[in-house]
């Protein structure tokens, strides 16, 4: 019975994502994207977006802080940072 | 993590690969890669942004193919230098000079002031004979033009290749002058 309130306890707070939050999160130098797209090719979330064909944007509520953009990125603009 | 599902237009890197194997074989067909260059501003003048460089460019993808499916590039990230704005518009300005003159070169041969050159012009330095691919006989300033933009078109794979093997696949578009130009657009209308 105790546990049933526990297991519901983390379901919801997993909802809000409160335990889900990375430490890390992509960030993009937007002076310097050349928006080619690689990055939101290779985001396994989703997260990123380009935006208006003009530079890399990043879903702060999504990124996971992998770092398989900053990996990716052939103009190396991408870039795993703490949250 | 699940991979990602592959749309149709995650497949047109075969497309970019037929067009250098039967620009190879006969030259009139490097007349469709002016798609290559219509269909980019066009898209990024009608509110489509980078859309193109981003979904559907098949040269990317033969450079993602070759990097990441084969394997073969180091994976190093370029020098900063490569994605600096004096570099990228240096060389889109450098890219427009030659483009300028293979169109003055149709332009001398449709007047009859010049030959057919059956050569294509290679890494901006070398003509290299390619009279074989001459086989359907055309109106010369229309040879010459294909031959003019199948040079332009596997210089870039060649430089593109190379990139990739030594840097990251699709370092070319970090200065794509095509990339640049649509980024150029899509950022006056942004």
């Amino acid at each position: 019975m105790i546990s049933c309130y526990l297991v519901r306890f983390v379901v919801i707070i997993n909802y809000y994502s409160l335990f889900d939050m990375s430490k890390y999160i992509a960030k993009n130098e937007q002076d310097r994207c050349v928006a080619c797209g690689v990055c939101m090719k290779t985001c396994p979330r989703d997260a990123v977006s380009i935006y208006k064909g003009c530079y890399a944007i990043v879903d702060e509520a999504l990124c996971i802080g992998c770092g398989l953009c900053e990996k990716a990125c052939p103009a190396g603009v991408m870039h795993k940072v703490i949250r | 993590m699940k991979a990602k599902k592959k749309k149709w237009s995650d497949y047109l890197w075969i497309v970019s690969a037929t067009y250098f194997t039967i620009g190879f074989f006969n030259i009139v067909y490097a007349w469709l890669g002016t798609i290559c260059f219509l269909i980019p501003l066009l898209m990024a003048t009608f509110g489509g942004g980078k859309g193109y460089c981003n979904n559907y460019c098949g040269r990317g993808q033969l450079f993602l193919q070759i990097g990441n499916t084969l394997g073969w590039s180091r994976k190093k990230v370029a020098p900063r230098w490569l994605s600096s704005k004096w570099f990228r518009n240096g060389f889109l300005m450098f890219f427009m000079f030659f483009f300028v003159q293979m169109i003055w070169l149709t332009v001398q041969v449709a007047h009859g002031l010049e030959d057919l050159h059956q050569t294509i012009h290679l890494l901006w330095t070398f003509d290299v004979p390619w009279h074989w691919a001459y086989r359907t006989p055309i109106e010369p300033w229309m040879a010459q033009f294909a031959f003019g933009l199948y040079g332009i078109m596997l210089t870039s794979l060649i430089v593109g290749v190379v990139l990739t093997v030594v840097y990251r696949p699709r370092t070319w578009c970090v200065f794509c002058p095509m990339g640049n130009m649509t980024q150029m657009i899509s950022r006056a209308k942004a």
